[in-house]
């Protein structure tokens, strides 16, 4: 009503929080640019900040002792990162900026003393609690049984719903961990998909060319998860 | 809500053994047995006088006056190997909380076949999603080994975490415990061998029920580690050449866990460190 709430808006977890509640918090936001590789934590570091992502795309990796690692979740303007700082156990994933962009970063001890009141912020975390634990868990199933292609059709539908342009970068790291594949493998997995028509991909560039396709190339996973956030928070446009 | 407070020093194991008298006072109503429809939102799940041992995790790690105000409400229930609690996408009417039983979050995909997420024994309990007031979930809750829980209303627990003190402070310990669960079985269906898979898989179960023995047929393991039968056959015949369990039909016995362990992969060593450190307040 007061017109000024436009760039929080951004964030659905933020969005979807009646006023007061949002406006108790906004003092206490600060606007935070993360750039591309930046690590936000890592394993059983305490957690100073929490962050309500805008226009950043960050993943989730579950690393082994080996060094190799697996994104198990991502997270986009739909949410927040870093929601062990209200469950209080030890955070066990590593969070990486893969699109740099926005956030509006807060406390986690702030973040901690909302939480404690309850009430809509409560719940707004709660629930999207429970939507990472059910996207974390569609990795558990898609890893066990789908095809590298059709998993990396979901990462690409995922991450282009989050940084909504068609053209973006990933490194190849990022990429190998994404799929759980060596570096070698990823220009052949990609080309694939280009050859397809679906995308355009030249050295960790991607353009995606034919959306609708990669949709009906990607395994079910990506639609369940779809689902499931768009249950958690409808759609606001 | 109205539950007296008056046992604030009363300990869960105490309270257990309250408990079993208590129920022999109030008496078990067999009517909630079959298919009366008394409760009609409730499963028809057979309810058992309770053994006096309360061994879930999470109820023992309560405060007496917080275990006090759920004991109540606490239904011991029998569950049997198949029995679904929850089927995909049914709403969560009751949380169970497994004593000697464990459950399973089985996924189902388009082409038939099923995976496992997430296992849930004596350390948890199933039906998060009631309690973070969240859609049904996506998976199929099971029981994987037959055995006891104890069961509560959903609302009631509910209302319990709405509180906030030790009942919030545990659950949401636990939900952090369930995603590195799932963070880790991700990566592990990512990356490991089947074989490797088998043994973590099989070492949970062996934490959760504290036996040797575990009721489990190839087929069964097939359709929670989602991979094809023959592959846990393979898997488990090496297992049973070097002597580290042994077994016949829907019967498997570890004879050896520390050879389990050594050939299990790095997951099952993360997962129960993690899990150590979960309930520690």
């Amino acid at each position: 009503m007061f017109g000024t709430t436009q760039p929080l808006d951004e964030n659905r977890l933020l969005a979807v929080l009646p006023r007061e509640e949002y406006e108790k918090l906004v003092p206490h936001l600060e606007p935070a640019a993360l750039g591309l590789g930046q690590v936000l934590f890592r394993p059983d570091e305490q957690i100073q900040y929490v962050h309500f992502l805008t226009t950043a795309v960050v993943s989730l990796l579950t690393d082994l002792e080996d060094g190799t690692g697996m994104e198990v979740g991502l997270v986009g303007r739909e949410g927040l990162v870093g929601v062990s700082a209200i469950l209080g156990g030890s955070e066990t994933k590593i969070a990486t900026v893969q699109a740099p962009g926005m956030s509006h970063r807060l406390r986690a001890e702030k973040l901690q003393e909302e939480f404690g009141r309850g009430g809509p912020l409560q719940r707004a975390l709660l629930r999207y609690t429970h939507a990472l634990m059910t996207q974390i868990s569609q990795s558990v199933v898609c890893n066990a049984r789908h095809h590298v292609e059709g998993r990396l059709a979901r990462w690409l539908l995922m991450f282009h719903d989050r940084v909504r342009d068609d053209e973006f970068e990933l490194t190849q790291e990022f990429m190998a961990d994404m799929l759980g594949v060596r570096r070698a493998s990823i220009s052949e997995i990609a080309g694939k998909l280009q050859v397809m028509g679906l995308i355009q991909y030249r050295h960790g560039h991607f353009t995606i060319r034919d959306r609708k396709g990669l949709e009906e190339l990607v395994c079910e996973c990506y639609h369940v998860i779809k689902e499931k956030f768009d249950d958690f928070l409808p759609e606001q446009d | 809500m109205n539950t007296p407070e008056t046992n604030n020093d009363i300990t869960p194991r105490d309270a257990g053994l309250r408990y079993r008298g208590a129920d022999t006072a109030v008496g078990v109503r067999p009517a909630a047995q079959g298919s009366s429809g008394m409760h009609r939102a409730r499963k028809p799940i057979k309810p058992i006088p309770f053994s006096g041992l309360l061994t879930n995790k999470l109820l023992t790690a309560l405060p007496g006056e917080d275990f006090a105000r759920l004991l109540p409400h606490l239904e011991p229930v029998s569950l049997s190997c198949g029995e679904d609690l929850y089927g995909f996408g049914e709403e969560v009417c009751d949380v169970y909380f497994p004593e000697t039983a464990v459950i399973s979050h089985l996924h189902g995909l388009e082409d038939g076949s099923t995976v496992e997420a997430a296992m849930v024994g004596q350390e948890g309990l199933t039906g998060l999603s009631a309690i973070f007031a969240s859609p049904a979930p996506v998976h199929w809750t099971q029981t994987l080994i037959t055995g006891t829980a104890l069961r509560m209303s959903a609302e009631v627990l509910r209302r319990e975490f709405e509180r906030g003190r030790a009942v919030q402070r545990i659950l949401l310990g636990y939900a952090s415990a369930r995603l590195a669960q799932l963070s880790q079985r991700a990566v592990c269906n990512g990356r490991h061998t089947v074989g490797e898979r088998l043994c973590s898989w099989l070492l949970m179960i062996h934490d959760r029920i504290g036996g040797d023995e575990l009721p489990l047929t190839h087929e069964q393991i097939a359709r929670h580690l989602g991979t094809r039968r023959a592959g846990i056959t393979d898997a488990a015949t090496t297992l049973r050449e070097r002597q580290v369990l042994n077994g016949g039909r829907g019967q498997i016995r570890i004879l050896d866990r520390q050879a389990l362990e050594t050939s299990a992969c790095e997951c099952y060593r993360t997962l129960s460190k993690q899990s150590l450190t979960t309930l520690q307040p």
